[in-house]
């Protein structure tokens, strides 16, 4: 491994500066701007299609940006790929494995190629850190998808990177696998001092882990802040459990509260009011022969990202 | 570091099933030309030099472990280009069809450095299929033919070579067959990294070898002034050293086409997997 310096927290990790990426004629990132510190876990969410992926694999040099400026510890891949490289762990989109090796084999030749000293001592230590121990000698091939997703956690650990970045690593993983994840990547960050940059669609991990957000949307970047204050800064979502939640919406869409309320993937309907208007909506519901069964406040980065988008799409 | 991944790459080979697919082809094909010329090798003689029995007496067996091994060079060595393609062809597509070349390029070890370990690495499997065709060839024939002078037809008729000159020439020619199939080995690697799946390189690779060789064959003044330049022209040049004399010069200009051409494939392969968006 190279000599490395230690990173000071609030220096900056990743620098992304007007980064774009065309493919062909289309163009995957659009002037992407924003910043990661050392430290913290980023929550990088966006729809499909947002640019999410290309970031990331421009971020870890697997593909090159077509304009911009791309800065990682102050460094640029141009002039310093592998110095970069050997600070950056990586779990891009899926966890690729030789199915032909085992497990063991596969960590082995990993730490190999990332200049690892001891590399199957190491091997051993992260199975074992991602619960795979005893497992060592299987094949690949035997590995369920969730033991896979951790095999790929594990493989971006090999060399003690500083910053880790994961890509949907909670994919096809059952309850626990993603509570599992969860406390792996919390130790990882709090435990272990490692920056974290993470991209999920499960909004609820990442609201559990995240300290910073990024929001991106068709290749630019929407909003970026710190989970807490861009969370604070929202309006309050109100959820209501009501019967005929559909029609419920269509009433209130069509009176005093139009295009305030939307269902969430539960059917529940959730607005945005102020703590005033609460008993007005109530009241107008149970008046229209609705019957309302459970009211809750609450700051979700659910209902955040949704109506951030929503927002944003409506603006373009 | 290039050791490093050179070592990677040949743990990798020698874990693939299909890397096997070669010397299994090999000692098959070996098995079955060594039968027939055990049960039938005479008559099998007796067609080749067919046109020169009227100007020729011949005392005792031409038939020996050293021809049989020359005949099995023959037959073999143009099917060797698939054998070698079928793996090298599969180094840089395969891993990108698998995904695990993300996980290679997200080390801390240059692009240029684990594409020449993936070049190291199809040289020494390509010579080490060319080392099982020379045991083969050369060790398992004599031992069940025996040995003796080896009686090799070309343009200038029938030239007898004695035993003793005999393996020193087999050792060059597969010095020169390797250079040969090399060049086929650096092709394939390079059309892998324009592609992402393995079967692109493989048929890419043999089209190619086709597609020139027609051009070698073609008795067309067009092609007059190409034909020396193409690989495939000297694909064969290893035979050359079974002539007598031994045409150093033909032979050293074959060599230095063929480095010539691995110098510019691997050039190729470099400048394109440098600037390679991994997308799979």
């Amino acid at each position: 491994m190279s000599p490395r310096t230690l990173i000071p927290i609030d220096s900056t990790v990743v620098k992304a500066v007007d980064l774009v990426k065309d493919y062909g004629t289309f163009r995957a990132v659009d002037g992407l701007n924003f910043e990661l510190k050392a430290g913290g876990v980023m929550g990088f969410l966006g729809p499909n299609g947002a640019g999410k992926s290309t970031t990331l694999r421009m971020l870890v040099d697997l593909i090159r940006p077509s304009r911009g400026q791309l800065f990682l510890f102050g460094l640029n891949y141009r002039s310093h790929r592998q110095h970069i490289l050997a600070r950056i762990g990586c779990l891009i989109e899926k966890p690729d494995f030789y199915k032909y090796l085992s497990a063991l084999q596969n960590l082995e030749l990993l730490a190999r190629a990332s200049g690892v000293k001891e590399p199957r001592l190491r091997s051993l230590e992260l199975m074992d850190f991602v619960g795979l121990n005893g497992r060592e000698n299987d094949k690949v091939s035997s590995f369920s998808h969730g033991m896979r997703q951790r095999l790929g956690l594990a493989q971006c650990l090999l060399h003690d990177p500083d910053l880790v970045v994961l890509d949907e690593p909670g994919t096809g993983l059952d309850p626990q696998g993603l509570v599992d994840m969860r406390e792996m990547i919390l130790n990882l960050n709090r435990e272990q001092g490692k920056t974290i940059l993470l991209s999920s669609h499960h909004l609820s991990e990442v609201e559990a882990v995240a300290t910073d957000l990024v929001v991106v949307d068709r290749g630019r970047c929407v909003v970026q802040g710190s989970a807490k204050a861009l969370l604070s800064q929202s309006e309050r979502q109100i959820r209501i459990t009501v019967g005929r939640a559909t029609e419920a919406l269509a009433l209130l869409n069509a009176g005093p509260w139009a295009g305030g309320g939307r269902l969430n993937d539960r059917g529940e309907l959730t607005m945005a009011l102020g703590r005033e208007e609460v008993p007005a909506a109530v009241q107008f519901l149970t008046q229209n022969g609705f019957e309302v069964y459970a009211i809750e406040s609450r700051q979700k980065l659910e209902d955040y990202y949704m109506n951030l988008l929503n927002h944003h799409q409506t603006e373009r | 570091m290039w050791w490093t991944a050179l070592r990677n790459e040949s743990v990798k080979i020698l874990a693939k099933p299909r890397s096997y697919l070669g010397f299994l082809a090999i000692t098959l094909l070996v098995g079955v030309i060594l039968l027939a010329l055990a049960l039938d090798g005479k008559s099998y003689i007796e067609f080749v030099t067919s046109s020169l029995q009227q100007s020729l007496t011949v005392e005792g067996s031409m038939l020996n472990g050293y021809l049989v091994g020359f005949i099995v060079l023959q037959m073999l060595v143009v099917h060797l280009p698939l054998l070698v393609a079928l793996v090298t062809g599969d180094l840089v597509s395969g891993e990108a069809a698998m995904g695990t070349l993300r996980n290679l390029l997200t080390r801390p070890l240059s692009r240029r450095g684990l594409l020449l370990s993936k070049y190291g690495a199809a040289a020494v499997y390509t010579l080490v299929l060319l080392l099982w065709l020379g045991i083969m060839a050369v060790l398992v024939s004599p031992w069940i033919f025996g040995v003796g002078d080896l009686a090799v037809l070309s343009n200038e008729g029938l030239q007898i070579l004695p035993s003793e000159e005999v393996l020193p020439r087999f050792l060059q020619a597969f010095g020169v067959a390797f250079a040969a199939l090399y060049t086929v080995a650096c092709l394939s690697v390079t059309l892998s990294c324009f592609a992402d799946n393995s079967i692109g390189p493989i048929v890419g690779t043999m089209a190619t070898i086709m597609v020139f060789t027609l051009i070698g064959t073609l008795d067309v003044a067009l092609f007059d002034q190409v034909r020396p330049f193409l690989f495939t022209t000297h694909m064969a040049a290893w035979r050359s050293l079974f002539l007598d004399p031994v045409p150093w010069g033909d032979i050293l200009f074959s060599m230095v086409l063929l480095g010539a051409h691995w110098v510019l494939l691997i050039g190729i392969g470099l400048w394109t997997f440098e600037r390679k968006d991994i997308l799979t």
